[in-house]
């Protein structure tokens, strides 16, 4: 801060004929006015880039609630964010947190993976953490905290409600991440209710709370799906569903996306998926300060953080760390009798759901949701890759039976679930 | 006490610099109390991220498609005729660029002749997209404001549709953007003096602007334009066409801001991406760098200066004193009332009789 | 199937609500001479003010009210600036969205993350609500061209120089229907959270003002055909989405374009054929009221 203070007196003298000569003041401008401070690494400064407002109440708002969490935990850390930062803008506004003296910098969307790339060799004393992305440096590693597990589980639940065996789902942009999710979801959906569909409606927006609803009641009133899931930084899913209960009293069970949005919607919602950003940013700024991470090691620092992590759960209600049902539902999946397709074991659906979840919170994995045999549709226009072979558009995809699919085929995933209906 | 108020049949330039200087100093005064009164900001933070933002290198960055955008913007503003488009005109350049250096461009061509092909097709999208508004104003006198605003939306959907659906790209994992267009075709950034700016568009800035200029203040076409601008009525009388006046300077407006889409793809993202990511909005802010200049085009590189420093200003404010983004559409909005209002002076003497 | 058409035309008239308000409320402003394109940000502005208020005071009624009042008086910055100021009204409305879009973020952040304690059941009550806006594009029509304080309200935008000498202060006219148009428009950005979408986040209502500003055009300035372009907005709104589903396979980013390219194709068709000839805008439209000498 002093700096900053020294540099006012300075800058007050020159300020009135810059505002003047404004294009010719600003090549003579001497560059090194902010020194990065030397270090100590008595306190360890980490800067957030996001790229929507805080105020979104989904993936922004998360990765804040997980910011602020580190920030509580560790007293050697300062933090700092900018939101709404533009895509062709990041690199500007990476360089001056850099050039502010911050050690640790987090860019918490996909579209910002060639930017912080390009800060990550520009500025190669600097560790950068890219969310989402793929590419990474000596001074860049990636993280990302996936829902498959907990859309799977929200997928047991669904298909058990429904009575129609037609599913909703509402979904911002059919990328690869929201695929897998729906895939997942849909996994989950035909374990307990094998003739069941998902409808999918991709309403091309991350955040459009009036499309969604519109969406929403799409599939539910002209499509006749009784049962809502949904990737929308918005409650509003939920509240339309809410809405319709309290209306026509007829209730559509829904999941809460990303926060815990049980508060808009206590009558339909019977889960969700809620993430802790907070459990990562810890585990990285703890191993930065101890000297674990540094610029030179990150090439291979891919943190991909499923249930076992604690990072992503079941809930819509806080952020507690456990299985959260609505207890309105838990009575019902108690009287619901399905059987463990891996034991033959007839149980009640809430013991299933409860062994589901213990066994993939278990390090080793005991189940994984991509498990063959599974069978679906190549959909992206360029084709893609299953287990190594070569998919076009349209071709059959088959898992045979026992094969679990590995990390590339769940993150470069271009193909739906048979029992997915979306546009083709 | 009474105030006289009387139209000046004379506007003294020193008075557009002072006024324009005044909207930006109150606003920037205004400001800073409210962040003090408000958010406990010290004025020192204020004015240090002042500072920041006219020295910041980041600041000749966004100045390229702002003062771009906005250049084109004086010929149609100052016939009063009002392209809200320049957001949607920017983007088809983007998207044309990125469509011909991908699936139409030979690999093997020298980029000497390459880069100017892409920036005169970029040009040409976006010309043709201002040319649908300024044909309906020509021919049918369909409202530009809203046929201009339209198209932004319009052209949007178009390059998602085409972004999340036929050019996703091959390499890109499934995610819906382009592949990364050839590197022979990027535009590269040049270091002078440890800035990185880029060059190429620095010098098609500074062309457009003399070209600009020349056109307004020598030719017969600029003096039509002007009157048109001033009196509609009189200029048809006196011989003008309209739709001449119209369809040029939509055209001229639309092709300036089609080149600044194809800097933003050849120069920053290399890649077409989600098609509203592509411009940071500068489609809009360049209404401000136009109206800040008084539709003068050697002008409006300085106001391009100026709001490229404003919008490094709101990052800066973001990251020193905490800010929302909300505030900083706040100061943009309140700077360009302030001007607008401060122009009465600039039409009117006001007189104070005792 | 009869119940399947009655949940359609309720989410037609619910969705095309907001915009109905927001359009009436700028033919008022329009038909006395001026452009308000702050509509836009007043809309999102009135989405963010309800919102806030609701929770404050856990009475909707009481947090419209306030979003009408705060609305007028941030669109009273503009009707100053362009009557009395003689400011460029196109700049000065941009300016105000901008600036209202700024204020609906600052003040809708402490709030996100909360429901609302009550709602406005629109849905419903659709055809209650669809008699409402009919009888308030009649009384509008009622006021504008059968009632003097219309009478005076068209002359300031027909011919305020005639009026001037009839003895009505235009500036003063103006500055009142720009501040009635900017609460009706936040107004409708109310009703668009607390009746419609029911949740807020940052960025609630964009883009709806825009589409109200091109309706009045559409509605030819006369309140009695406001609300047929609405409806069939908000029918479009909601009845798009099946079409990206097999058998239609529409891209839904085309399909998204719609809403625009409607409006657009609407707006051609009213000055392209022989409709034009019932176009009349407002002579003085945009223009402003000058006299000689004036002492203020």
């Amino acid at each position: 801060m002093s700096s900053r203070r020294d540099f006012i007196k300075l800058a007050a003298a020159g300020i009135a004929g810059l505002a003047v000569g404004a294009g010719a003041g600003y090549y003579s401008a001497p560059k090194e006015i902010v020194q990065p401070t030397t270090q100590v690494k008595e306190t360890l400064k980490a800067a957030w880039i996001y790229v929507g407002p805080v105020g979104d109440y989904g993936w922004t708002h998360a990765h804040d609630v997980g910011r602020r969490e580190a920030e509580a935990a560790f007293d050697w850390l300062e933090t700092d964010y900018v939101e709404s930062v533009k895509v062709g803008e990041t690199e500007e506004v990476i360089s001056r947190y850099v050039n502010q003296g911050y050690d640790v910098i987090f860019t918490t969307s996909f579209d910002f993976m060639n930017q912080t790339y390009n800060a990550s060799v520009n500025h190669p004393d600097t560790i950068f953490f890219h969310c989402s992305g793929y590419r990474r440096n000596k001074n860049m590693g990636t993280y990302f905290a996936d829902f498959y597990q907990i859309y799977y589980l929200n997928g047991l639940m669904a298909g058990a409600l429904s009575k129609s065996d037609k599913i909703g789902y509402v979904a911002a942009h059919l990328i690869p991440e929201v695929i897998r999710h729906i895939n997942a979801f849909t996994i989950g959906i035909n374990e307990v209710n094998p003739g069941a569909t998902v409808y999918v409606i991709e309403i091309g927006a991350w955040y459009a709370p009036d499309l969604a609803r519109e969406a929403a009641a799409t599939l539910v009133e002209q499509l006749g799906c009784d049962v809502l899931a949904f990737t929308e930084d918005t409650p509003s899913t939920i509240q339309y569903a809410q809405s319709y209960f309290e209306d026509n009293g007829v209730s559509i069970p829904v999941f809460s996306h990303y926060s815990p949005m049980y508060e808009y919607g206590r009558d339909v919602v019977v889960s969700g998926q809620i993430v802790r950003w907070g459990i990562l940013y810890k585990d990285i700024l703890a191993k930065v300060y101890a000297g674990l991470y540094t610029n030179k090691n990150l090439e291979n620092v891919d943190y991909w953080y499923l249930l076992d992590s604690g990072a992503v759960d079941v809930g819509a209600q806080s952020y507690d760390d456990e299985l959260w049902i609505n207890p309105k539902y838990v009575s019902i999946f108690n009287n619901i009798s399905v059987t463990d397709k891996l034991t033959g074991e007839a149980v009640s659906l809430q013991q299933l759901i409860e062994r589901r979840y213990s066994q993939m919170r278990d390090p080793n994995l005991a189940f994984d949701p991509f498990t063959g045999p599974l069978s679906g549709v190549m959909w992206v226009e360029q084709g893609g890759e299953v287990l190594g072979h070569k998919y076009n558009k349209g071709d059959i995809v088959k898992v045979p039976e026992g094969v679990r699919l590995g990390h590339d085929d769940l993150w470069n995933m271009g193909w739906f679930h048979e029992n997915v209906v979306v546009q083709e | 006490m009474k105030l006289v108020v009387r139209r000046r049949f004379y506007k003294h330039t020193y008075l557009k610099i002072v006024l324009t200087v005044a909207a930006i100093g109150l606003t920037l005064l205004i400001s800073m109390v409210i962040l003090y009164l408000a958010s406990n900001i010290p004025p020192e933070d204020f004015i240090y991220a002042v500072y920041m933002g006219l020295i910041d290198p980041s600041t000749l960055r966004y100045l390229i498609p702002l003062t771009l955008c906005g250049l084109g913007l004086t010929l149609p503003y100052k016939a009063g005729i009002w392209n809200i488009g320049s957001e949607g005109q920017l983007l088809s350049g983007a998207i044309i660029a990125t469509y011909i250096a991908l699936y139409i461009y030979p690999t093997d061509i020298n980029p000497i002749i390459g880069i100017p092909l892409l920036l005169i097709a970029s040009f040409m999208a976006g010309a043709a997209t201002a040319l649908v508004a300024g044909f309906l104003k020509a021919r049918y006198n369909l409202n530009e404001i809203l046929s201009t605003l339209m198209l932004n939306y319009i052209i949007i959907g178009l390059g998602n549709y085409l972004v999340y659906g036929p050019w996703r790209g091959a390499t890109q994992y499934g995610y819906p953007r382009t592949d990364i267009i050839p590197s022979q075709l990027w535009i590269t950034n040049i270091e002078i003096l440890g800035i990185r700016i880029n060059m190429t568009l620095i010098i098609i800035i500074l062309a457009s602007a003399l070209a600009l200029n020349y056109i307004i203040k020598h030719t017969r076409f600029g003096y039509d334009i002007t009157v048109y601008g001033l009196n509609r009525d009189a200029a048809i009388y006196s011989g003008i066409s309209p739709e001449k006046v119209i369809i040029l300077t939509m055209l001229i407006s639309g092709g300036l801001a089609g080149l600044a889409g194809a800097g933003e793809v050849l120069a920053i993202h290399r890649q077409l991406i989600r098609v509203q990511d592509v411009s940071a909005g500068y489609g809009y802010m360049a209404i401000l760098v136009a109206w800040l200049s008084r539709m003068d085009p050697m002008a409006t590189i300085l106001s391009g200066y100026l709001v490229a420093a404003l919008i490094s200003t709101g990052y800066t404010l973001q990251i020193l004193a905490g800010l929302t983004i909300g505030a900083v559409n706040l100061f943009i909005g309140g700077l360009l009332v302030l001007a607008t209002a401060l122009d009465f002076l600039l039409e009117y003497e006001v007189e104070i009789r005792w | 199937m009869v119940g399947i058409a009655e949940e359609i035309i309720s989410r037609m008239v619910v969705a095309s609500t907001p915009l109905f308000l927001a359009t009436l409320g700028e033919i008022y402003t329009e038909r006395s001479g001026v452009i308000n394109l702050g509509v836009e940000g007043l809309f999102v502005l009135g989405a963010s003010i309800s919102f806030t208020a609701t929770i404050i005071t856990g009475d909707p009624y009481i947090a419209l009210l306030a979003t009408i009042v705060l609305g007028s008086v941030i669109g009273g910055i503009h009707g100053f600036v362009s009557t009395y100021l003689k400011g460029r009204e196109i700049l000065s409305g941009l300016a105000i969205t901008l600036f209202a879009y700024g204020l609906a973020s600052i003040l809708g952040r402490p709030f996100v993350g909360l429901s609302l304690p009550t709602r406005i059941n629109l849905a419903n009550n659709y055809i209650y609500l669809l008699i409402i806006n009919i009888l308030l594009a009649i009384l509008s029509w009622t006021i504008l061209f059968k009632l003097k304080i219309g009478a005076i309200i068209r002359a300031c935008g027909e011919d305020p120089s005639s009026a001037y000498v009839m003895g009505v202060d235009v500036d003063k006219v103006r500055l009142a229907t720009t501040m009635l148009g900017s609460g009706i428009a936040s107004l409708a950005g109310g009703i668009y959270t607390l009746g419609y979408i029911q949740v807020w986040t940052e960025g609630a209502g964009m883009g709806w003002g825009w589409i109200a500003i091109a309706n009045v055009i559409v509605s030819l300035w006369n309140p009695i055909l406001a609300p047929i372009f609405s409806l069939i907005y908000g029918g479009i709104n909601s009845m798009i989405w099946l079409l990206q589903l097999p058998p239609y396979n529409i891209s839904p980013y085309l399909l998204g374009t719609t809403p625009y390219l409607i409006t657009l194709i609407t707006l051609f068709i009213i000055v392209a054929t022989p409709i034009k000839k019932y176009v009349k805008p407002p002579a003085a439209l945009g223009i402003k009221f000058e006299r000689e000498e004036r002492t203020i």
